[in-house]
């Protein structure tokens, strides 16, 4: 009675704090649960203890001692509060917690008239450096067995490639927790006596932690010459993570006169608190370091940024008639400069995006429906660019593209057919794309006569526009009770096509099959394939100031992804419920291996030709099975447990890259890991209001691609449930 | 924009040729069921209250008929009547009430809707869908599991090694998802459904790259991938579909010849194909580099 009467007092004045009058509109009654919870954790095998086990990327714990984060034990707690006053819940409060970094909750009050909401989450997620299959200390450097080392540290070119530095000694795990927050108030239609409907939200973030930052400097970015000046090249450093996010909305809603209008304003404000950092910031650990002017070069450099959006929707039925439409203003402003880019002038960042929607849609004949739709979405970058002198001071800017304007237009026609045969419901669509892209290239530009070296359009896949147009069929039918059929075949052919990782052509089918038997029995099973190619796009060479020259080069691009699956769920009996799944997913891609001897950027001045090298083949299966089920035993006892194993195998790549690759260490080239989930849970009702809880979880990953990421990891928890 | 003229006379035509502009149908009331009388017989739904879901016949809509009949099956001897199954709601029903929330405006051209999904396959008015999890859940939590119960193909893919943290309680499928909205009613950029949380790679950046521009999902599978960092792809061959491997500064030795058979002699080492991004580490765009090296 004590420790009911205490949370009671508690939620009230949780509730209290979020505004009173939303607990005093009805006797409430408050019922819930606390449950103490102590884990034990241990992680084994993996790349050693000073270093992020793979397993513990999004798994991170913390002994509550001495704060080690492979083994230990800690204590958290799950808390939940519901007050219902008979008509509804009129406060609850929840709390979810699997250790340090890892937990969650939830506040929410609601009366006739208001509702007020509020949450947070905090997450962490730690890497071993350069993505988790490296960490700095094992990044190797050039081995290519055929050429001596310190002849290729003397290399001017893939020299840099022969050592990593790294700025990070000692620095072997890099985390960063994200912690994000937010509450609402929402004002309801009673509160005002008409459909209006209001809300004011607040939500935020704050990321906080250290990565590990590489980047390459230039070729003379370092002014050193010679061996020291390219063995420097390549660099990495902690970098912290300081980041917060501050968004703002307010929505209004109604039915005027039978509309349906929604407006929805957010400002959304991000800042990186992180040190701003530049070349100069190493210039006391790179060896005989001349930067100079170079000092002021900004590295991985995060601009605060503001986002205001402006978004008004609409909808109504005209009797068998509905139409909705919308339209969308946002404008991203850059709020923070480098100090290299404001010397030369460059202190507007400028991101515009204007979208709008009509669809109509009408059933006016008995079995058929009818819609269109008319999308529209244009996004300019108004930001200074390019800025004379950014990069250098007396040479162009040696630009790939600069998109200045992004304009996609999108419309289509369905139609919907009820037919009575296997009671189907049939939909027969068209879609059309258009994108037409503003693209700058350098201002060297190729004619009348160039003068400084830049990409030419030529010499890029990146065409200005997209033209599409896609047929699908939607079928679902339902044979026999309990059982759907959906089918959904589509093709796409496009006449022009912007990118080379847009489809020219595509066929893509999606099945899936439910059945649901009175018995409780649900079965599915599902297959996926989607074909898409591209041969469209092409790039041409050149002599020395000329161009273009030779043949056309083009891209060809053939993807195949498949995925089929089985799943069933089985009760046995009253209390026994079994559940199994297979899924095999399966990704088959090629494309050509296109080199060069110089880099596009180096012409037109500099001969420039492509050849097709060759043409690998990346082709990866994944298989997923799944065994569950859950034994409630009697009225106190319950158990459940699940297993889950995912196997990867394939190569990233086939052929000549396949062959670099494998010679450069056992880690790339293939995919091959497995990871076995076990978990087993266990409720007891020790009393009417004392419930014992456990759980154990096993996971085991095995990588016979990167060994190093191979580890297993135990946990143990058992709690008890307070309710009340 | 010829096709586009057509499309507007097709949409306008048909809308004219309906010429029912009337006021939308109300959904047909049956006599007034009181919940209390539904739960004489339903009396495991006694305690499930909310205020505007307390009267049966407002979703079931053939409650009257339900309970004349059942009574009259009990009073009957000999012949009985058959049994008048209760309506489910249909998500019509639904939205009568709920069409002006600003999330479901446009349920009627959402994907969902179009699937076929009523409110009701995901909503449990009475009871929640997904009542208790088992001990590998707990951490993603009921609604995952909700969408994992039709989505299996997209759950097969967060088993993958890498993927967002759904699973582990750092994510959840509404984060993302919308599941009453419509692709063809999203308004705002390309790119603003993953930096409504990444906010740190929507730049603006002096340099773009431009497949980021064009939508995260050109290089990347949100739900999971059996490469790093999600990639729908491994590297190299992600990048390399774009672009052309130059020998200078990749090759051995850094030779620009240009005839075909000294490029292809040129060795370039899988230090330098491995990861594109170990070098090019400024991939979403960078304020000053064109390389994207930082």
């Amino acid at each position: 009675m004590k420790t009911k009467t205490q949370i009671k007092v508690m939620a009230v004045a949780v509730a209290s704090t979020f505004g009173a009058p939303l607990y005093a509109a009805d006797e409430a009654v408050f019922s819930g649960e606390v449950t103490p919870k102590l884990y034990s954790f241990d992680y084994s095998k993996g790349s050693g203890n000073n270093a992020t086990q793979f397993l513990e990327r999004y798994n991170d714990q913390k002994d509550m001692g001495d704060g080690d984060h492979r083994k230990g034990n800690y204590l958290d707690l799950d808390l939940s509060i519901v007050g219902n006053n008979g008509k509804r819940n009129v406060f609850e409060l929840e709390r979810e917690g699997f250790g340090a970094y890892n937990h969650r909750g939830t506040v929410k009050a609601n009366t006739d008239t208001l509702g007020l909401a509020g949450y947070y989450t905090n997450f962490r997620t730690s890497t071993g450096g350069l993505a988790f299959r490296y960490t700095p200390g094992q990044v190797p450097g050039y081995p290519e067995p055929n050429l001596p080392l310190q002849a290729l540290y003397n290399n001017t070119n893939t020299g840099y490639v022969a050592v990593f530095n790294n700025d990070a000694p000692g620095q072997t795990s890099f985390k960063v927790d994200r912690t994000t927050y937010g509450m609402g108030l929402a004002l309801k239609p009673t509160l005002f006596g008409s459909s209006l409907a209001a809300a004011v939200n607040y939500d935020g973030y704050q990321r906080d932690g250290n990565r590990l930052a590489n980047w390459v400097a230039g070729g003379s970015d370092l002014g050193i010459a010679g061996v020291a000046g390219t063995r420097e090249r390549w660099r990495g450093f902690n970098m912290p993570v300081d980041e917060t996010l501050n968004r703002y909305t307010i929505s209004l809603n109604g039915s005027p006169g039978g509309f349906n209008i929604g407006y929805e304003g957010m400002v959304e404000k991000f800042d990186n608190k992180a040190r701003d950092f530049t070349m100069g910031s190493f210039a006391a650990i790179i060896p005989a370091p001349a930067i100079g002017a170079n000092a002021i070069k900004p590295i991985h450099f995060v601009p605060d940024s503001t986002l205001i959006s402006n978004n008004l929707r609409f909808s109504k039925n005209y009797g068998s008639l509905a139409v909705a439409a919308g339209y969308g203003l946002s404008v991203l402003d850059q709020d923070s400069f480098t100090s290299q880019q404001q010397s030369v002038g460059y202190n507007t960042g400028k991101i515009t995006t204007n979208s709008a929607y009509l669809n109509v849609t009408s059933h006016a004949i008995s079995g058929v429906g009818l819609e269109g739709f008319v999308k529209y979405n244009n996004r300019d970058n108004d930001s200074d660019f390019p800025v004379s002198g950014l990069i250098s001071a007396t040479e162009d800017q040696r630009l790939g593209v600069f998109i200045k304007s992004i304009k996609t237009l999108n419309y289509g026609l369905a139609g919907t057919f009820r037919l009575s045969q296997l009671k189907s419901t049939v939909t027969v669509g068209w879609k059309h794309e258009d994108k037409n892209r503003d693209l700058t290239w350098s201002r060297a530009g190729f004619a009348p006569a160039p003068v400084l070296n830049a990409i030419m359009s030529q010499q890029s896949f990146y065409r200005e526009d997209t033209e599409s147009d896609e047929f699908y069929v939607n079928w679902i039918a339902r044979p026999m009770p309990g059982m759907i059929l959906r089918v959904t075949p589509s093709y796409i052919w496009a006449d022009e096509t912007g990118q080379v990782t847009e489809p020219e052509k595509a066929f893509g089918v999606k099945t899936k099959l439910t059945y649901a038997a009175s018995d409780g029995m649900l079965t599915s099973a599902y297959y996926n394939y989607r074909n898409r190619e591209n041969s469209n796009n092409s790039i041409m060479g050149n002599l020395a100031n000329a161009f273009p020259a030779g043949a056309a080069t083009t891209q060809d691009l053939d993807r195949t992804e498949q995925a089929a699956g089985v799943s069933f769920s089985l009760p046995i009996g009253e209390w026994i419920k079994t559940n199994a799944g297979l899924s095999w997913l399966q990704d088959d891609f090629s494309s050509y291996y296109l080199r060069s001897g110089r880099r596009r950027f180096e012409s037109p001045q500099n001969a420039l030709a492509f050849i097709v090298n060759d043409r690998p083949n990346y082709k990866i299966d994944t298989y997923v099975f799944t065994l569950g089920g859950d034994w409630q035993v009697s009225d106190e006892l319950r158990w459940n447990g699940s297993y889950t194993y995912t196997k990867s195998k394939g190569d990233t790549a086939d052929g000549d890259i396949y062959t670099a690759l494998s010679a450069a260490n056992s880690i790339d080239g293939t995919i091959d890991s497995a990871l076995h989930s076990l978990s087993l849970g266990v409720d007891y009702e020790l009393k009417k209001n004392i419930k014992l809880k456990a759980s154990y979880v096993y996971e085991y990953n095995k990588d016979d691609s990167y060994s190093a990421l191979t580890g297993a990891y135990h946990q143990l928890m058992l709690g008890v449930g307070f309710g009340f | 924009m010829k096709r586009l003229a057509v499309l507007l006379a097709v949409i306008l035509g048909g809308a004219l040729h309906v010429g029912a502009w009337a006021a939308a149908p109300m959904a047909v009331k049956a006599a007034p069921v009181k919940g209390d009388q539904c739960v004489e017989c339903h009396k495991a739904e006694a305690t499930k209250s909310h205020v505007f879901h307390g009267e049966c016949n407002s979703c079931h809509t053939n409650a009257a008929d339900h309970a004349k009949n059942q009574e009259a099956r009990e009073k009957a001897k000999g012949t009985k009547p058959a049994a008048v199954v209760a309506t489910k709601p249909e998500s019509a029903q639904c939205l009568a009430c709920h069409e002006s929330d600003k999330k479901r405006m446009h349920f009627a051209i959402a994907e969902h809707n179009k699937a076929g999904v009523q409110c009701r396959d995901c909503h449990g008015n009475h009871t929640p869908k997904i009542k208790a999890l088992n001990a590998g859940m707990e951490k993603g939590g009921k609604t995952t599991a909700l969408c994992a119960t039709c989505h299996q193909d997209i759950l097969a893919k967060f088993n993958m090694v890498s993927h967002h943290p759904v699973k582990e309680g750092g994510a959840t499928c509404t984060g993302c998802h919308d599941p009453h909205a419509s692709k063809q009613a999203t308004l705002g950029a390309a790119t603003a459904q993953c930096t409504s949380c990444h906010q740190a790679v929507r730049g603006p950046h002096a340099f773009e790259h431009p497949p980021v521009v064009e939508g995260c999902t050109t290089c990347h599978d949100p739900h999971g991938a059996p490469n790093k960092k999600l990639l729908s792809v491994a590297q190299p061959m992600m990048c390399l579909q774009c672009h052309t491997l130059a020998n200078r500064r990749h090759g051995a030795t850094g030779s620009t010849a240009t005839a075909a058979a000294a490029i292809r002699a040129e060795v370039v080492s899988g230090a330098a194909l491995r990861d594109c991004a170990a070098c090019h580490s400024a991939v979403h765009g960078s304020s000053f580099d064109q390389h994207l090296r930082y």
